[in-house]
């Protein structure tokens, strides 16, 4: 029994959602002020790991799609602000969007031919391209900078604000990171979220309600693409250095991890998954390098067979426990009457089929 | 149409008058869903014309097929299991909506007004159909005649102009088929409709014309009672039952 009942669309049950949103908020506004300067570093790892997942997630959690060359586009990313703002004198907030706008183009260049392709053959088309990122970042050394790679010039501190350098970049990464997820709730609800979960569990049904499958996958992919770059430009603001060796074919596993770590296709799951795979390593490293191997497989092995759903999952089913949403109906206790015996599948013919978090 | 080396549907033509209700029937197997298929553009036939409102179905790539106010319901469900009744419904009636990435990102007025309207849309339908209590429900985990009512709602919803429905009496115990065959009389008038049933009565009672189908040819086109009396339609069924 929950401790707590409250009607879906309530008052009460806005104003605990926005509670909550309000308490994560000013939450992640203290901390780096609370915090070491080398733990600020860590956490705005998180916030660009955060980013590039919650993009995945949609990807995998909505479109049924495995990617497991997301790496790629972060590099790509990172690449972009990185020999914007090392070679031009171009201003680091417009970094932001363009290398989304590179990411956007490339997965959509990519994603019109990769999406007639489906399950296993998407992805090992993008772990292709995962594999090609780091030579060919070693080969392009007139923009990368080779092997020895690229120094960025960093945010600088604004004038108006009486912070240090690694709470400023954590403060500007925390800031797009919301842009970011909160477009990524945006894109998750209302026609297009159904037109995602549709194309994923009754493409049928998608194809016959109007909705262009091609189309919207390409689209999404690519979004999945411009999120990893804003992750990756995030990333570059923050080391201040980019390399061949920080996207490494690990980087798109790490990822991928992130996603299903933290709960497909959710904003919390991108945020927890996140924090999982900066810091799950950091500590297992301290113990034994080997440890963090182990651990990372574990950790994927018990999400998959118990914790469907991942840690953000795990987390609604305890809120549950403590506030039950009900929804409004006006004869209470009506749903009850209905038989959940005698059920159906409810997709139809097989074809109706796709990858099923 | 054929699929490999069965040909479903051979020289098959016949017109239905808008406002109509054409019943197609035939033994298993005759093409009736595979027709459906084709008009839908779910599958598409080796040869062949299909013409709605003077536009060349087979012309169009799937989805501008439902902007042409066509819909459809599936003999085995297309049900989208993860999203509630209600969005399953609201998914039948978004065809027409311009929510793309770009507006859905920023959320605009008319993305959010959009989905008001399409939910009262969705709410009505429900109501119409009695699902209302079952609305917020995820469509996985439901009774099978209920399943069957909601796959009905989503292709109301579409306020379709031409309606399919492939068995929609299947699975339904008798006292729902005479309230679908009620339903399907109030849509009479707005929509074409199309039914194909195994569910005798129900086609006889309702429909304008019936067009029989055995083994992927036309065998009779006429009124109910002209197509009973039709020697090579009672040797179809006779046929095959024997
Ligand atoms: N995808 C497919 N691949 C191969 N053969 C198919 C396919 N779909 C249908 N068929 C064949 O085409 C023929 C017509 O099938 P269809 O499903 O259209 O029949 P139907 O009239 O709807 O039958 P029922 O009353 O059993 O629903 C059958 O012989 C069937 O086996
Ligand atoms: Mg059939």
């Amino acid at each position: 029994m929950s401790l707590v009942t409250v009607v879906a669309g309530s008052r009460a049950h806005r104003a605990l959602r926005w509670g909550t949103i309000a308490a994560g908020t000013a939450v992640a506004l203290a901390v780096p002020f609370n915090s070491s300067p080398s733990l600020n570093g860590d956490l705005t790892l998180v916030l660009c790991y955060a980013v590039a997942a919650a993009g995945l997630g949609m990807l995998v959690g909505y479109a049924g799609q495995v990617s497991l060359g997301h790496g790629a586009f972060f590099a790509v990313g990172a690449y972009t602000a990185a020999a914007l703002l090392a070679k031009t004198d171009l201003h680091w907030l417009l970094a932001l969007p363009a290398a989304a706008a590179v990411t956007f183009a490339l997965g959509l260049a990519f994603g019109i031919p990769a999406l007639r392709l489906r399950g296993i053959y998407l992805a090992l088309v993008t772990l292709a391209l995962a594999v090609a990122a780091g030579p060919v970042l070693k080969r392009a050394e007139p923009v990368t900078g080779g092997v020895s790679g690229l120094s960025v010039p960093q945010p600088p501190v604004p004038g108006w604000l009486a912070v240090d350098a690694d709470q400023w970049l954590y403060l500007l990464s925390l800031a797009v990171t919301g842009v970011m997820l909160l477009i990524a709730v945006n894109l998750t609800r209302g026609s297009l979220g159904r037109s995602l979960l549709a194309i994923r569990d009754g493409e049928r049904a998608a194809r016959t309600a109007g909705i262009d499958v091609a189309r919207v996958k390409t689209l999404l992919f690519a979004t999945a693409g411009a999120y990893a770059g804003v992750g990756g430009a995030l990333f570059a603001f923050a080391l201040g250095f980019v390399a061949p060796e920080s996207f490494t074919l690990l980087l798109s596993f790490t990822l991928l991890s992130a996603v299903v770590v933290g709960g497909l296709g959710t904003v919390a799951g991108a945020v927890l998954g996140a924090l999982f795979v900066v810091f799950v390593p950091q500590y297992a490293g301290e113990v034994d390098q080997a440890l963090t191997g182990i651990i990372y497989g574990g950790a994927l092995i018990a999400v998959v067979y118990l914790l469907p759903g991942g840690a953000a999952g795990l987390l609604r089913r305890l809120r549950r426990r403590l506030i039950d949403v009900v929804e409004p109906t006006p004869q209470r206790g009506d749903n009850d009457a209905v038989p959940t015996s005698d059920t159906a599948p409810v997709g139809g013919q097989p074809a109706a089929g796709g990858v099923r978090p | 149409m054929r699929f490999g080396g069965v040909t479903a549907l051979s020289g098959v033509s016949f017109g239905v008058r808008p406002g109509e209700v054409c019943g197609l029937i035939g033994p298993n197997g005759a093409g009736k869903t595979t027709l459906f298929d084709c008009v839908s553009r779910l599958t598409r036939p080796q040869e062949g014309t299909i013409t709605y409102a003077g536009q060349d179905l087979l012309a169009l790539p799937t989805h501008r097929v439902a902007a042409l106010g066509v819909a459809r319901t599936f003999q085995h469900l297309g049900l989208v299991p993860s999203l509630s009744v209600r969005d399953n419904v609201m998914l039948g009636a978004q065809h027409g909506s311009r929510a793309g990435f770009a507006a859905s990102a920023l959320r605009l007025p008319f993305v959010r007004a959009g989905e008001r309207a399409l939910r009262a849309r969705a709410d009505a339908v429900l109501e119409r159909l009695e699902l209302t209590r079952v609305a917020a429900r995820p469509a996985a985990g439901l009774p099978y005649g209920t399943l069957k009512r909601i796959e009905l709602a989503r292709a109301l919803a579409a306020e379709p102009t031409l309606l399919l429905l492939d068995e929609p009496a299947s699975g339904l115990a008798h006292g729902e088929v005479d309230e679908l065959a009620g339903l399907i009389e109030t849509v009479r008038g707005d929509a074409t409709v199309v039914l194909v049933e195994h569910h005798m009565g129900m086609v006889m009672r309702l429909s304008d014309t019936v067009v029989v189908l055995d083994f992927g040819k036309v065998i009779a086109t006429g009124t109910p009672a002209e197509v009973r009396e039709d020697p090579a339609v009672l040797a179809a069924y006779l046929g095959t039952a024997a």
